[in-house]
């Protein structure tokens, strides 16, 4: 008897009907959920911003902007070698792969870096989870929320990229685990791409 | 298709792995149940111990402590026992009975092989995401032993008072942190096999198994999980909040001005109105994760005893999807009563009011499937009938308390408890009994007792409609919800008499459950033995045998030809048609 | 090697618009060209088109199916959008000045 014919409708069942495999659709289908988190806790900074009269924007050019530019350009950098890297594993390339992974993981903890620096420097300043020199106590325990949860993300990120690098290298990994580490990754920039403006462009001091 | 024995698979011959750390979809599937079961025995007994307080106030119950001295001092109930009685109450029926079971326990149990798939499409993730939720359930349970005991916010825990600690009240310390670390595990677990059943659903349906040839069970949990996987972040997003607000001192959730147990509070610049955004935005989508499967069953279960096809499957399965999507949109229908704005709560009036709508197309569609079908009125066949009871008698006052006029007046009565407990809790209980009572001898391979099953109906549904009938008039009256006693209000003094009837009727309905426990054991090693397919349905479990092989197919995976109600086809020599049957084969031209 | 090459350059011109609308980004609000409100409609407008650029390009959602385009997409900008149901209150409380 025969089943499905190759050229099957698509949703008739006996092969998926998107032509992804299961793991890259649940990468995609968890990402989903999770930029739902992040656009809750993004909502939830952003109705306590608006429901506060003293909303403070401290941050001036130098060297608070200017040092979270330099965080967004590790991220972006980093996304471009995450695609070389997905690029060269779909060649067979495993050694280029392996290679650009690995300067991904260089720009994601710059980032870390960075980011570290940046608390200890408002901490040293006296700004805390519950109080902040500028205004609404909301304003810090905001930032330190979102980034927060961001570099948890970044730092999970990382392992995860580590795992696939070791696992590419011995040839355990196949393209499809480079894929989809590339997902999470990218995921990873993208949402830093809404937290910058949101915490740092909107409080740029006058 | 020919056999192919490398399709075979063998059961894991390990103890551990076979039935504990399994990531066989049908063990974790009675997994889930069990959890489940536990569940309801606590949340019931939890029940009977609110309806003793509030139907006999000032009366001693030396027994009861002895048994728990602290809650009972001098053998009455203290108020705040009764709140942590009622917050666990709440928690644990809404979230680790109704929306494990009917998703995640029958769900994965049977969503696979009504798909033609021999395990979910990540079994390892299965496994996590039940370990998951039993953490979750021994976090919330530990709740109970810290000090302080469990919290007494409700299962809402609105904040201020959520948010503050131990200060606000007993049980708000450590209890209320355990409280929120569970239900943010369970948002962990709940994601991850709500991820998993909707690749499982897309991606791994055998041959032939179009969109539409899928049996309603699997449009409901495929709707219900694909609703749970976008509205549990939101609590997730909340509950990182409100820990933040607990542990790290911020003030996402906290107003100033406040004098809590005669200090005053210097925390300020939030809204505890976020939090109730937060959580109804999940809450209400939640109680469609509930329903969904349910109404799947339902579907399911009237159409096999009525011999007939579902009346209008394609309307039917837009009505899950409608429904659906509707959740999301209605979630400011919670609080009206929180001073928004006129406009916004006309507009959530009327988003609500639609959900009747598709409400109506499955009630409608139900009635019709059932129309001049020829009736066998087995005990599933009676609890579905009671699921629709349900849905129609909760969902009328549901339109009731759509209207903003009309429920600031009910808002936080007993109208709306007896509203809820009928459409979410009755409803979903009574799609479980009939899920059990079906499927028990697919999953054990013997019958569970017909007669016992009819007697527990009858018994359960009389009782239960003499609990929540009489609570619509308590709430109309005014009575408030969370209050231990009524006897203070003067304007309330008459109606004790209707509490204690209340209690008796619960007392009933709770020693009626002991029919179906007694059932359920004695069934797994003396019930009837069963065939393959007692109840001559259609679907792809009933082509396997009872209980299904570890592989669930065999050596060959299914083909399926035709849609998933095909019963009394004319021209056909029996009532009943198998989505595998192939076309033409059983009717010689 | 010729479609290697050039996919490479494709990703090059895909990090320099993103880093480009990023410079953009900072100008807008280092000179506080526009009021607070307006200001937030730029920034996010030309983060959803970054997020779109990093979709298309870096995660290869062009290339997929639509249908698949079409069932991860909607949900999750519906949901997003519902949750700015949230502002109407936010408002509220600031006119009130309740803090």
């Amino acid at each position: 008897m025969i089943a499905t014919p190759p050229a099957a409708h698509l949703w008739n069942g006996g092969s998926s009907p998107y032509g992804v495999g299961h793991k890259k659709l649940g990468m995609w289908l968890f990402l989903v959920s999770d930029s739902i988190t992040f656009g809750a806790l993004l909502i939830s900074c952003m109705y306590a911003r608006v429901s506060s009269p003293n909303w403070p924007t401290p941050f001036p050019a130098w060297p608070s902007i200017a040092f979270a530019s330099l965080m967004t350009l590790c991220l972006l950098t980093s996304s471009l070698t995450m695609v070389f890297a997905v690029d060269a594993s779909k060649r067979g390339d495993r050694r280029a792969a392996v290679r650009n992974i690995l300067w991904t993981v260089l720009g994601g903890a710059a980032f870390m870096v960075l980011h570290a620096n940046e608390w200890l420097r408002l901490i040293a300043e006296g700004v805390r989870p519950w109080s902040n020199p500028w205004g609404a106590p909301l304003f810090s325990a905001a930032f330190f929320t979102l980034t927060g949860l961001h570099m948890v993300h970044v730092f999970t990120g990382l392992i995860y990229l580590l795992i696939v690098a070791t696992g590419t290298r011995s040839g355990k990994r196949t393209h499809e685990d480079v894929e989809i580490c590339g997902l999470y990754w990218h995921f990873v920039d993208l949402v830093w791409m809404f937290i910058f403006p949101l915490i740092y462009l909107m409080s740029v001091s006058q | 298709m020919t056999p192919d024995t490398a399709l075979h698979v063998d059961a894991p011959k390990s103890f551990l792995r076979r039935w504990i750390f399994s990531t066989d979809h049908k063990v974790i599937g009675i997994q889930y149940i069990l959890l489940g079961l536990f569940s309801a025995i606590l949340g019931t007994s939890l029940s009977m111990l609110m309806r003793l307080r509030l139907a006999w106030p000032e009366t001693h119950f030396p027994l009861l402590e002895k048994l728990m001295p602290e809650g009972f001092p001098g053998g009455v109930m203290s108020p705040e026992f009764y709140l942590a009685v009622l917050t666990i109450h709440g928690t644990i029926m809404v979230f680790f009975l109704l929306t494990t079971v009917p998703l995640a326990g029958f769900g994965n149990y049977f969503l696979p092989i009504q798909i033609g798939a021999r395990d979910m499409a990540f079994p390892v993730l299965n496994m996590l995401s039940f370990w998951t939720t039993f953490v979750a359930l021994l976090v919330l349970l530990a709740s109970l032993f810290v000090e302080g005991g469990a919290p007494i916010s409700g299962w809402t825990v609105y904040p201020p008072l959520s948010a503050l600690g131990k200060i606000a009240g007993p049980g708000l310390g450590a209890g209320q942190t355990l409280w929120l670390c569970s239900i943010a595990t369970f948002c962990a677990g709940s994601m991850m096999g709500a991820l998993n059943f909707i690749v499982t659903t897309l991606n791994m349906r055998t041959a032939g198994m179009s969109l539409m040839r899928m049996p309603l069970t699997v449009w409901g949990w495929f709707t219900a999980a694909s609703v749970a996987l976008l509205a549990f972040p939101v609590l997730l997003g909340g509950g990182i909040l409100l820990l933040l607000d607990r542990l790290a001192g911020t003030s996402f959730f906290l107003a100033a001005g406040m004098v809590v147990s005669s200090k005053v509070i210097t925390r300020s610049g939030g809204s505890p109105i976020l939090w109730q955004h937060l959580f109804w935005f999940f809450g209400h989508p939640e109680v469609y994760i509930i329903i969904l499967p349910g109404m799947g069953v339902t579907s399911h279960i009237l159409s096999t005893f009525s011999r007939k096809p579902v009346f209008a499957y394609k309307a039917m399965v837009l009505a899950i999807f409608s429904i659906g999507f509707i959740g999301f949109i209605v979630w400011g229908h919670h609080m009206f009563a929180s001073g928004m704005s006129p406009v916004v709560g006309m507009v959530f009036s009327l988003l609500t009011l639609t959900v009747g709508v598709p409400s109506a197309i499955k009630v409608f569609n139900w009635l019709a499937t059932l129309w001049g079908g020829r009736i066998q009125c087995t005990a599933a066949m009676l609890y579905a009938l009671g699921f629709v009871s349900f849905f129609v008698s909760g969902g009328v006052t549901g339109l009731l308390l759509a209207q903003p006029a009309i429920d600031v007046y009910f808002h936080d009565t007993y109208f709306v408890v007896a509203h809820f407990h009928i459409i979410m809790g009755l409803a979903a209980v009574f799609s479980i009994f009939a899920a059990l009572q079906f499927w028990f001898p697919k999953m054990f391979g013997r019958h569970m007792s017909e007669t016992l099953g009819k007697l527990h109906f009858w018994i359960t549904i009389v009782a239960v409609y003499a609990i929540f009938i009489p609570m619509h008039f308590l709430g109309m009256a005014g009575a408030p919800r969370r209050y231990a006693q009524f006897t203070e209000f003067v304007y309330l003094r008459n109606l004790q008499g209707l509490a204690t009837h209340i209690s008796w009727a619960a007392f009933l309905a709770g020693a009626a459950q002991l029919i179906l426990l007694f059932n359920i054991f004695y069934s797994l090693w003396k019930g009837k033995k069963t065939i393959d397919n007692p109840w001559s349905a259609t679907t792809l479990e009933w082509v396997i045998s009872s209980p299904p092989p570890h592989d669930n197919f065999g050596d060959t995976d299914p083909v399926v030809h035709r849609g998933p109600y095909e019963y009394s086809v004319p021209g056909d020599p029996t009532d009943f048609t198998l989505q595998t049957t192939a076309p033409d084969s059983r009717r010689p031209q | 090697m010729n479609s290697e090459h050039s996919s490479s350059r494709t990703y090059a011109w895909i990090w320099i618009y993103l880093v480009g609308l990023t410079g953009i980004e900072l100008v807008l609000a280092y000179r506080h060209v526009f009021t607070p409100g307006l200001m937030m409609v730029a920034l996010m407008a030309l983060s959803v088109a970054k997020a779109g650029m990093i979709m298309n390009w870096f995660m290869h959602l062009g290339t997929e199916r639509l249908t698949f385009v079409l069932t991860l997409l909607p949900p999750l900008i519906l949901v997003l959008a519902l949750l700015f149901g949230f502002f109407p209150d936010a408002y509220r409380l600031a006119q009130l000045g309740a803090h």
